[in-house]
């Protein structure tokens, strides 16, 4: 079975952007199916909008909730690093002729706040993209590719997964990895679990 | 006259806005020589000609009983360089205080489908054909907090908060009046607000009726100063069958645990 999620509703991986700068045609896509994990509302790259103000404020007043994805508005500075990281790495790449289709390399741009952003509840704001370890990753900055158990990813890994039942309850199996799709705030993700 | 009205109040706003800026100044200057202790800035100011928009429609809006709210709405992410792209998002909620909700979610980076019938929250995403099913909370206005902790983005949530649990100008610093403007051919009353990390206006239906019927977000200190705003559509007497607050999980859906229960203090069943 190929796990690999079906984009949404208009697939942004097509969507590419041109700009002049400094007399260079660059060019990039604003997403990619893989790193915008799907349907979810997962993994997004750039600053977006706050979308409510109870939310804002829940953020604002209690401290307890700095680390939930509602205070979204208060976390910049995280967000932006993680998008220049992957942006802009992903442009000098492709430097060339303004088409369409150049790719940046989102899949490998390991997200460098995932921890502090504390991602856990879910939802656009967390920018994390896939592959991230985040949640037992906290504070970790290191690239790896090693899956720890209880780390979450947007997609699957493109490799190709099968689904494997066990005890009524089903895994994606990708190659020694076992991933259990869960409701993360208002996101589906693949956690990393040990069967 | 309505626009020089406007012009008016707009000149208001931006002086009031401006001020606010310079008082923490003054009271320091002021302080340095006379008395060192700070003196407070008013945590709040909202011009009671907004107060009182907002408590009007405060009003209606906890006297609603059963209702449906058709948005429009639209969120700018703001990528690299600058740029700013526009996604868009139409929501339908049904609501039947106290505890009844259906949402149907279908935009650009989201497709759901949200019931809460009272005793059980299930959420669906088609695109990952899976759904997730939460106990809940008795009441409509615990849910909406207990969404609000855990990162469950409803749409409009602001609209249903207001009539619940709470007043959306509880962070606001400053608001104002701005004047009145027709939104959709309904002539509203439009206020402006300012709070720590976003500053958001609001129309408000004029009469008895008091609804809101367009929201605009503009996320402070972010590149950009990307904005989310909504126009709503309301009916008051939608239609509602057996069906409308039972969630049948669709075919091919994988029911999915949540990963964190504890964050929005219910557990799964």
């Amino acid at each position: 079975m190929n796990t690999t999620r079906q984009g949404n509703t208009r697939n942004l991986g097509a969507l590419a952007l041109s700009l002049v700068s400094a007399g260079l045609l660059l060019t990039f896509t604003a997403s990619d199916a893989d790193a915008r994990g799907g349907g979810g509302g997962g993994g997004r790259g750039g600053s977006m909008a706050t979308s409510s103000v109870s939310s804002a404020n829940r953020g604002n007043a209690n401290t307890a909730n700095a680390n939930r994805s509602n205070v979204s508005g208060n976390n910049s500075g995280n967000r932006s690093n993680v998008n220049t990281g992957n942006i802009n790495t992903g442009n000098v790449n492709n430097i060339q002729g303004g088409d369409r289709n150049t790719n940046i390399n989102i899949d490998n741009s390991i997200d460098i706040d995932g921890g502090y952003n504390n991602g856990y509840h879910g939802g656009y704001n967390n920018n994390i993209r896939y592959p991230v370890a985040a949640g037992a990753m906290i504070g970790a900055m290191a690239v790896t590719t090693a899956a720890v158990v209880g780390s979450y990813y947007y997609a699957l890994p493109p490799s190709g997964c099968t689904v494997v039942v066990t005890n009524g309850i089903s895994y994606q199996r990708c190659g020694s990895v076992y991933y259990q799709q869960t409701w993360q705030g208002d996101t589906v993700v693949y956690v990393v679990v040990n069967p | 006259m309505k626009q020089i009205r406007t012009a008016m109040a707009r000149t208001l706003l931006l002086s009031a806005m401006l001020l606010t800026a310079a008082l923490p100044l003054v009271a320091q200057d002021a302080n340095t020589t006379a008395n060192p202790a700070p003196k407070m800035v008013p945590a709040q100011e909202v011009s009671p000609e907004a107060q009182a928009v907002i408590d009007r429609m405060s009003k209606t809006l906890q006297g609603l009983t059963t209702f449906s709210i058709s948005g429009q709405s639209s969120r700018d992410e703001v990528i690299a360089f600058g740029y700013k792209l526009q996604y868009n998002e139409s929501a339908t909620l049904t609501v039947q205080r106290p505890n009844r909700l259906r949402a149907e979610i279908s935009g650009d980076y989201r497709n759901r489908t949200i019931v809460y019938d009272g005793t059980k929250l299930a959420m669906y995403s088609p695109d990952d054909a899976a759904h997730v099913q939460l106990a809940a909370p008795d009441t409509l206005g615990k849910l909406i907090g207990g969404l609000l902790d855990a990162g469950v983005e409803l749409p409009l949530i602001d609209v249903l908060y207001q009539g619940t649990t709470g007043t959306l100008t509880e962070g606001v610093r400053r608001g104002l009046l701005v004047g009145e403007a027709p939104i959709n051919g309904v002539l509203c009353d439009h206020l402006a607000f300012r709070q720590a990390t976003v500053d958001w206006q609001i129309w408000v239906e004029k009469g008895e009726r008091a609804l809101p019927r367009k929201i605009v977000i503009t996320t402070r200190y972010e590149v950009g100063d990307p904005q989310w705003q909504a126009v709503l559509d309301w009916n008051l007497k939608p239609t509602i069958d057996a069906n409308t607050f039972v969630f049948k999980a669709p075919e091919g859906s994988t029911e999915i645990p949540f990963a964190d229960p504890a964050a929005i203090n219910i557990e799964t069943p």
